[in-house]
């Protein structure tokens, strides 16, 4: 895609913002619900498949660059999924889903059962999951070895929410046959990873969405005669709090290799750091807001109840630390720059 | 601005054609017993090292090769820093000649100074101090009070400098003097820079010893030391110009944040192939950090190479990478049973994070404090 028309896209995503996104909008939508207004206009945008216009047009940073944009607005929306769902099915060499939205979930410690072509147990807390038409996902056959796989969402679906109110639900298989799978070496990781990649790059968007609303409360609000942005314990915060916006983003840009695939390399360094940003930032945040940052008036809650949650869906900061600091440890100091580099 | 984007670069081929070189030579280096990696940091003085990069070409990489360089990109010579920083290699001696002096005399100094001087210190034979601080000006630099006097043929300084790292063992110093008088309505004016040389008639050089014992910095007294007018670098007051963009290219490179990298590496051998969970998730926790900075590092070297001055992203990349490398001693202390020492000079894991800690404060001091680098990333985000 060119400069030109991701800023088209980037701006048309304003304009929605402008009009769609109320605070009805949002208090409707926290609790599970789907904004369907907004998400036609995105979808009638052409926001929502922008990943898919032409291989040479759109890549991996033009799609990092409007998921960013949408999460920095804190839009309850599945984009990041129905990018990470297409990404997973063409690297499996499966055919999208034709009608409604496909997201992406992860099985439990058990995993998921694809055995005789029949699909059993549960994907726990799906992104959206209510509101999916299918679904795509790891599952293991009876040999041992990992499918991807894309199914349509059961009959059984446990409906819960996280700290954001987005809808975060239970999907239970029971014998239910998939649409579509293909065999992929380390299928459970690839979701996984890709799942936690685009988290990285939703944690970027919303910290910097978090950062404009804090930068511009400090311009407005006086104490003791002055704007508190002109107190230097004030400015330090922000300038920390920046410095943590940065360091998401950037570490964001490593969860993707430039084909726009992940791996769980990749996830851990992008997940772990960004996920540490979440932490830092939305504290800071809050602490500059003072008050007015923790009533339900102020949208500051908008970002940072999605940091809150973004930062333990597709593993948490200290799994993916684990599993990268038992990778390292496993390969020696002396491997450890080598890796850094060929990144 | 309300928020600083670091681009991704992309490393040229060029310069991981460099890359492979450097690791080549350092391979060789340890091979021959020329330095030990981890007992080494960056900030070692090992002029034997320093003549042997020399003759590698790895010193004034991006000069031209009239004055001795290699006329190689800024990416080429980032990468070689990187893999020495990396590897442990005693750059020390070198290091600000290469990374700042230099550049400055290329950049602004008289066409003497650049035939006399460059040339040596592409052979690693010339090194360089940095004369900013004095003893009532550190952050406040533009309080500096050394003056220079014009007299025939040239300009005589008078004052103190303090803080001057190998000022006992380098060649040159590029010091700030004031040669007119700080006025109200602009404090950076009447700044200019000069190149002397440590022999100089006039000059002494008193130890300060820190706080382990050891002799890094130094105060240097100026008592009408003569400098001629082709040792000025830049125009007459133009010194805080030249100072500030110097310091863009002291705080972003990867000196800033692979000070403390030996040490980790110890910490990940000495975690064993199958760590425990809480040694696994601080190594994972780092090397995220690590990942990172080095490429916001990279990015802004992409930036100096297209000529653009990214003097806020320096001044953050510095805060968080002298903060991570700050915090390596301490996951060494939460993670291995370890006391520290400094009583020895061998390189055992005990004596390397004694030293570690001893050394560590420093980074967030020099070059710029926290404090002050904060503020200037506040003024980035438009709050001053
Ligand atoms: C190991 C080492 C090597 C060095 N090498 C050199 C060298 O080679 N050449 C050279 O010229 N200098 C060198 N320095 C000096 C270094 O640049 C100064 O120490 C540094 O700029 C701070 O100045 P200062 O020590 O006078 O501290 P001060 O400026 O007195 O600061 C003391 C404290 O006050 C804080 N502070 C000061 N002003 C402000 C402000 N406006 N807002 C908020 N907080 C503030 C500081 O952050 C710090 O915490 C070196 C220092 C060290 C530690």
């Amino acid at each position: 895609m060119s400069d030109d028309i991701l800023d088209m896209m980037l701006r048309t995503v304003d304009r929605l913002v402008a009009g769609e996104a109320t605070r009805d909008m949002r208090e409707g939508a926290d609790g599970g619900a789907l904004p369907e207004r907004l998400w036609q206009a995105m979808e009638t945008a052409g926001i929502t498949d922008a990943d898919t216009i032409d291989d040479d047009m759109t890549g991996p940073t033009e799609m990092q660059a409007l998921v960013r944009h949408v999460a920095r607005h804190a839009l309850p929306v599945p984009l990041a999924e129905v990018m990470a769902a297409r990404r997973l099915l063409k690297a499996a060499g499966l055919a999208e889903a034709a009608e409604g939205l496909t997201g992406i979930g992860v099985g439990d410690a058990g995993g998921m059962s694809l055995d005789g072509g029949r699909l059993t147990g549960t994907l726990r807390r799906v992104p959206f999951g209510r509101h999916l038409s299918q679904v795509v996902f790891a599952a293991r056959d009876g040999n041992g070895a990992e499918h991807i796989v894309v199914a349509a969402r059961p009959a059984s679906v446990s409906a819960d929410v996280n700290l954001a109110g987005e809808a975060r639900d239970d999907l239970t298989f029971a014998g239910d046959a998939p649409v579509a799978s293909a065999a992929v070496e380390g299928a459970a990781d690839q979701v996984l990873a890709m799942g936690a990649a685009f988290r990285a790059v939703q944690i970027a968007g919303a910290l910097s969405g978090a950062l404009v609303q804090v930068l511009t409360y400090a311009g407005e609000r006086e104490q003791f005669g002055r704007p508190i942005g002109k107190f230097q314990a004030v400015q330090h915060m922000l300038a920390v709090l920046a410095a943590e916006t940065a360091a998401a983003s950037a570490a964001a840009g490593i969860g993707f290799a430039e084909d726009g695939s992940s791996s769980a390399l990749r996830a851990a360094l992008a997940k772990s750091r960004a996920g540490q940003a979440a932490t830092e930032g939305a504290a800071l945040a809050h602490q500059i807001m003072g008050a007015m940052g923790f009533t339900r008036e102020h949208p500051l809650h908008y970002q940072t109840r999605r940091l809150w949650s973004w930062r333990d869906e597709f593993g948490n900061e200290a799994m993916w630390q684990e599993r990268l600091g038992r990778e390292i440890a496993g390969r020696g100091g002396d491997a450890l720059w080598p890796m850094l580099t060929s990144l | 601005m309300q928020e600083f984007t670091f681009a991704p670069t992309a490393m040229p081929p060029a310069a991981e054609a460099i890359r492979t070189e450097v690791r080549a030579f350092l391979k060789e280096a340890r091979d021959t017993g020329l330095y030990t990696p981890r007992r080494h940091s960056w900030s070692s003085f090992d002029p034997a090292f320093s003549a042997e990069c020399g003759r590698r070409g790895f010193i004034g990489m991006t000069w031209p090769e009239e004055y001795g360089g290699r006329g190689r990109s800024a990416l080429e010579r980032y990468v070689m820093t990187e893999e020495m920083l990396a590897g442990g290699a005693p750059v020390g001696a070198h290091w600000v000649a290469d990374r700042q002096s230099g550049h400055q005399i290329l950049h602004h100094g008289s066409e003497r100074a650049k035939r006399e001087i460059l040339p040596k210190i592409c052979a690693g034979t010339c090194f360089f101090g940095i004369g900013m601080s004095e003893p009532d000006s550190g952050s406040d630099l533009a309080a500096a009070r050394t003056r220079a006097v014009q007299v025939d043929g040239g300009w005589r300084i008078t004052g103190r400098k303090i803080w001057t790292s190998n000022a006992h063992r380098a060649h040159y110093l590029i010091v700030l003097a004031r040669t007119a008088a700080r006025s109200d309505s602009n404090r950076h004016a009447g700044l200019s820079q000069f190149i002397v040389p440590l022999d100089a008639e006039g000059i002494e050089v008193r130890p300060i010893y820190n706080l382990y014992g050891g002799h890094d910095f130094n105060e240097v007294v100026f008592d009408g030391v003569f400098a001629p007018d082709d040792m000025m670098i830049g125009e007459e007051g133009s010194g805080w110009t030249m100072v500030t963009g110097e310091l863009a290219f002291e705080r972003s490179g990867p000196d800033r944040f692979l000070s403390t990298v030996q040490l980790l590496l110890e910490i990940i051998d000495g975690a064993g192939p199958q760590p425990d969970r809480m040694a696994a998730v601080e190594i994972g926790r780092k090397v995220a950090e690590l990942a990172t900075l080095r490429r916001m590092s990279t990015s802004i070297a992409g930036m100096l190479d297209r000529d653009l001055r990214p003097a806020t992203e320096a001044a953050l990349v510095k805060d968080l990478g002298t903060a991570f490398e700050q915090s390596i001693p301490e996951m060494a202390r939460r993670l291995l049973a370890l006391e520290p020492r400094i009583d020895r000079e061998d390189a055992d894991l005990a004596a390397l994070l004694g030293h570690t800690i001893v050394a560590a404060p420093a980074f967030t001091i020099r070059g710029g404090t926290r404090e002050i680098l904060r503020g200037m990333i506040a003024r980035g985000l438009g709050l001053r």
